[in-house]
């Protein structure tokens, strides 16, 4: 069983369970097996006294080897706070809805393709559970050009469904389209992801200092992704960047010459992928490496997930940049 | 289109596998463009960086891919143009590359044979035009054009040549063929000589002879050596021989005499005329031919004797000679023989049709004679009071006018030959510059202006006939003559003897006799039948030995030692005869033999027939431009009233010359009139041999076979087209093709950017076993 549940983390296994919520558990046991820990013993709580219990506190802190020998009722206070908000901002615009042709898998029920919203919304249920097992208080933000959904913040355990259904629901929606002669260029890919625009709107709403995950392509211009981050860390939040991308997309594998259909509206194009791919990995990982770049100028975590590997790693890192966070007391 | 095929075939061995070739060049573009139209479909997330990549490289992959696609097509087209065995000139012409003036020499035989008519009924001259204009398709606008017209007298329309090509084709259009014999021997040898002046490479030079190639055009085929050298300074190009087809022609018509004068008074003149038909081509069948000879005034409409046969062709017979003889009416006659003398024509014609009969303008024939009342000679000599001596001078006044022996021998004889004597030391020109002939038995009396009085006459057409003088021993005087004729003979010379000695101390030697192995002289034929029996009694005891071998002379009476008895010369327009004997008995016993009479009759008779250019006016043929003698001075123009032609004549140093070749044939007459003097123009009966000249006859003109070409009959214009250098480019362009095939592989690996996932490394090697598979392929 330990086996089968690190084999979760696997996206070709993931793929092949429908349910959001089942994936996300599995994918949570299938880490903490891997880990060959508990998922508590990974996260820093230190215990500093006992106090008495009040009804509304959470029974599970109760100390029952105290109720055990005095049969009074103790709640375990530990030496910091523990629980942090997690905000966990899902993007939802239509280039988060491709996969390519190695990403889909063959399953009983068909051939199902394991696209990059599919991905980051695994690992965006995971989170959020990992979260509110540490009773930290999670929300979920879906958006695209904009906001496009939202749950409130909670620490409750009975959240994380209502996070899994919103997941569940979202869908990235691509525009496939040619652009037509005429076409305002303002006009054109009324799908995109527009980051600032997105981050203005989440700061907005995020008054508390919180650790914020992006999961996201981050498929939009370079300076706007600068402009977003900036304004995180003016409000002093913490950003963990899970730069969600296929592997086709970090390769450019294709050599025939076909036409490209863009899924944010862009049109389509003719292209020989041989004649372009060096110029456009060249492009590509400029980017990235940008991406990269500013958020390490502003110390924000960014790590890029392939959707073709295991979700381990980044959720691993996550757990860890949590701990940090916590360790030092927040930011 | 068949002019764009012309120029391909100059381009290429097999055109067919260039356009091949440039066909598929179709196939690469095909299938480029039909890629474009076919992509298969695929959506991506990550446009933006692709769309900039598009933005920022669409230049260079448009560049890629117009550079392949070009070497592609570049391989294709060279391929097939490899494969169709390109000619190196071509397609340097074929680029524009090829400026390089082109001389080309056409040749039109205009001449006889070319009015002949085909089986298909068109005239040869109409083929052979429809030929060379063709063949002008293929000239490109550098080219130089020369345009002979080979038919006598040969013409060089365009001396330096012309670039105007239009001019040309219609100067060609316009021809039409002319009755003069073809000269192609002659119209070759002249192109040699403007192609040795020109000094072009033979690769740069085209001589295209559109010729029927008549067996009649070869029939006098001189300096091969020359000819032989034009097939190597040029491109040869020849029509192909016309097939052979009948003909039946005069051959030629001679009357026996040009001058003709009666025998003797009271006989009814007769001219007797020799005709002669010939045919050609298919002489197997039986046929005949009814000719008409008739004896012609050109001012009067009926024939004033005509004599009519049919002669009749046995199978294989191909010439027939009839004989006939004209008899002039006595009552017309006494009018025709004239002192002063009166030319007539004689014409010999037949009608054929197309079947037996190709060419019709040599079924007609002329010839013109003088008939006169009587000659006029002069005997010079030393008057002789003696009434009974046997003189050399009474020798000859019995000889020249027989019918005055049993008359007083001292009485003037006005006969058909009138004698006048003229005593030596009374010899000038004046007295005998209105004679026919002079004959002169003491030359050595004469002085050298006496000497120059002779040569008057001879000037004017007469005859001068020398004997030796009897009582000489050295002949000085010979100088005198050879030097006032002009003449190369020997000078002085001791004479001769095989007389008994007078003390008859020794046996008298054998006198010379003559020769029966010496041919009869032309002029003497009529005496064939008789003349070993005349000739036979002649003994010669003195003599000049003249020898005049090797030198312009010929003998007409020879010793039997070789020694010439008899000499005749041409002198200017008349003749110069020498007797080496004196007539005298004490030299000869020719003047006592019956042969003397006859020879000294004959002899004045056929040289006053045919002296004074009156011979070699009747041998004129189209296309000449004869100089008139003396006697025709104060002519203006020649005339045929009939046909309506006039030539104007012009005055030159040798004597009046027609300004334009005369090439109607027909009597020509005098104008204004001045006696009646006529001249008679005929085709040249050798150019009616209708004939094909075979390939041997051609490789022998011009230095072997395979030295020319036959120009393609179908597609004339090709053979200018493809005169080109036939260096084949073939392999060459197959190297091209395969380092193209080498550089496109490099190119679209290159292109492909074969570092893309999945694709193998490039390599070299893999590369090279590529390019050796596709070509293997």
């Amino acid at each position: 069983m330990p086996a089968t549940a690190i084999n979760y983390l696997d996206p070709r296994a993931l793929a092949t369970i429908g349910s959001l919520e089942l994936r996300a558990r599995l994918i949570v046991e299938g880490l903490m097996t891997g880990m060959h820990r508990s998922p508590y013993q990974g996260i820093s709580i230190e215990f500093a006294q006992h106090r008495p219990y009040t009804p509304g506190d959470d029974i599970r802190h109760l100390d029952w080897k105290v109720y055990g020998r005095t049969d009074k009722l103790y709640l375990k206070q530990y030496q910091k706070e523990t629980n942090l908000d997690l905000v966990l901002l899902m993007d939802l615009s239509g280039s988060m809805a491709y996969a390519s042709e190695d990403q889909i898998i063959d399953t009983e029920s068909g051939r199902v393709p394991w696209r990059k919203y599919d991905h980051a919304a695994s690992m965006a249920a995971a989170l959020a559970y990992l979260g509110l097992q540490q009773q930290d208080r999670v929300g979920l933000i879906m958006f695209s050009d904009r906001l496009r959904g939202a749950t409130r913040m909670s620490n409750t355990t009975e959240h994380w469904r209502g996070i899994v259904d919103l997941l569940t629901s979202g869908r990235p929606e691509p525009d496939v389209t040619p652009i037509e002669e005429g076409t305002p260029v303002a006009a054109r890919g009324s799908r995109k992801t527009d980051l600032a625009r997105v981050f203005d709107e989440v700061l907005g709403k995020v008054t508390r200092r919180s650790v914020l995950v992006l999961l996201s392509d981050l498929f939009d211009e370079a300076d706007a992704i600068e402009r977003a981050f900036a304004r995180v860390n003016h409000r002093r939040h913490d950003l963990i960047v899970l730069q969600t991308l296929d592997p086709a997309e970090m390769e450019f594998p294709y050599r025939a010459a076909s036409e490209f259909r863009g899924l944010e509206g862009e049109g389509f194009h003719d292209v020989d992928p041989a004649a372009l791919r060096k110029e456009y990995l060249r492009l590509f990982n400029e980017h990235l490496d940008r991406v990269e770049a500013t958020a390490r100028r502003f110390r924000f975590d960014a790590l890029r997930v392939n959707t073709g590997e295991s979700l381990g790693p980044p959720l691993s890192h996550f757990l860890a940049r949590r701990a940090a966070i916590v360790n030092r007391g927040g930011k | 289109m068949t002019l764009l095929l012309a120029q391909a075939e100059g381009l290429f061995t097999n055109a067919a596998l260039a356009a091949g070739g440039a066909a598929a060049v179709s196939v690469p573009i095909a299938i480029h463009l039909l890629s474009r139209f076919r992509r298969q479909p695929r959506q991506w997330a990550a446009m933006r960086f692709l769309i900039e990549a598009i933005r920022r490289q669409r230049r260079r992959i448009q560049l890629e891919q117009l550079l392949l696609l070009l070497v592609r097509c570049l391989i294709l087209l060279l391929l097939g143009m490899a494969l169709a065995g390109p000619l190196l000139g071509g397609i340097a012409r074929g680029l524009g590359i090829d400026t390089t003036e082109r001389l080309v020499c056409i040749v039109l035989d205009d001449g006889l044979s070319t009015t002949a008519t085909n089986i298909d009924g068109r005239a040869r001259f109409d083929v052979l035009k429809e030929q060379a204009l063709k063949f002008m398709d293929g000239v490109r606008s550098s080219d130089r054009i020369m345009l002979w017209r080979s038919g006598r007298p040969i013409e060089l329309m365009y001396v330096e040549g012309t670039y105007d090509h239009d001019r040309v084709r219609e100067d060609i259009e316009r021809l039409k063929p002319r009755l003069g014999r073809s000269s192609l021997p002659e119209a070759l040898e002249q192109i040699n000589e403007r192609l040795e002046k020109e000094g072009l490479p033979a690769d740069r030079v085209v001589t295209a002879v559109f010729s029927d190639f008549a067996a009649g055009d070869a029939a006098e085929s001189r300096n091969t050596a020359a000819l032989a050298t034009l097939a190597r300074e040029s491109k040869l190009i020849l029509t192909r021989p016309m097939l052979e087809a009948p003909n039946v022609q005069v051959e030629m018509i001679a009357p026996d005499r040009l001058l003709v004068v009666p025998i003797a008074e009271g006989m009814d003149p007769t001219l007797g005329v020799e005709v002669t038909l010939r045919r050609f081509g298919n002489i197997s069948r039986e046929m005949t031919t009814p000719l008409t000879i008739a004896l012609q005034a050109e001012d009067a409409a009926a024939p004033i004797a005509v004599v009519q046969r049919t002669p009749l062709w046995t199978p294989g017979q191909s010439d027939v000679t009839l004989k006939v003889h004209l008899t002039l009416p006595a009552r017309e006659a006494d009018a025709m023989f004239t002192e002063t003398g009166r030319m007539f024509s004689i014409h010999a014609r037949f009608d054929a049709d197309e079947r037996t009969d190709v060419l019709s303008a040599d079924n007609e024939r002329f010839t013109v004679v003088e008939l006169r009342e009587r000659v006029r000679v002069a005997v010079v000599g030393q008057a002789d009071a003696s009434s009974t001596g046997l003189t050399p001078e009474r020798w000859l006044r019995f000889a020249l006018s027989p019918s005055g022996i049993d008359a007083d021998v001292d009485a003037p004889t006005f006969g058909p030959i009138e004698v006048i004597d003229v005593p030596t030391e009374a010899l000038d020109e004046q007295r005998i510059i209105a004679m026919d002939a002079v004959v002169v038995l003491r030359p050595d009396l004469l002085d050298a202006q006496q000497f120059a009085a002779l040569r008057a006459v001879t000037r004017r057409g007469g005859v001068v006939w020398c004997f030796a003088p009897a009582i000489s021993t050295t002949a000085t005087w010979l100088d005198r003559l050879s030097e006032a004729f002009a003449l190369n003979w020997p000078a002085a010379l001791e004479v001769e003897s095989r007389a008994a000695p007078d003390d008859d101390s020794a046996p008298a030697p054998n006198p010379w006799r003559i020769s029966l192995e010496q041919a009869i002289p032309e002029a003497l034929s009529l005496l064939g039948a008789d003349w070993a029996a005349l000739v036979r009694p002649i003994t010669i005891t003195r003599r000049l030995p003249v020898d005049v071998s090797g030198r312009p002379a010929s003998v007409w009476l020879a010793m039997d030692d070789g020694r010439p008895l008899l000499i005749a010369s041409d002198a200017d327009a008349g003749k110069l005869l020498l007797m080496t004997a004196a007539a005298d008995l004490d030299w000869t016993n020719l003047p006592a033999k019956p042969l003397f009479v006859p020879l000294v009759q004959e002899s004045l008779r056929s040289l006053l027939g045919s002296s004074g250019g009156r011979e070699a006016l009747t041998r004129l043929v189209s296309g000449d431009q004869p100089t008139l003698p003396l006697q025709w001075d104060g002519a203006q123009k020649l005339d045929m009233a009939e046909q309506g032609v006039s030539v104007t004549l012009r005055r030159s140093d040798e004597g009046l010359t027609p300004i334009t070749a005369l090439q109607q044939p027909g009597v020509y007459e005098a104008s204004p009139y001045l006696a009646g003097r006529k001249l008679a123009v005929n085709v040249d009966a050798v150019d009616g041999d209708t004939a094909a000249m075979d390939e041997m006859m051609l490789a022998d003109w011009f230095g072997g076979k395979n030295t020319w070409r036959w120009l393609d009959e179908s597609n004339p214009q090709a053979m200018l087209a493809a005169d080109i250098s036939r260096a084949n480019f073939g392999w060459p362009l197959l190297w091209i093709v395969l380092t193209l095939v080498l550089i496109e592989t490099l190119l679209a690996r290159w292109f492909s950017h074969a570092a893309a996932p999945g694709a193998p490394r490039f390599s070299l090697r893999r590369a090279l076993g590529q390019v050796v598979g596709k070509v293997a392929g």
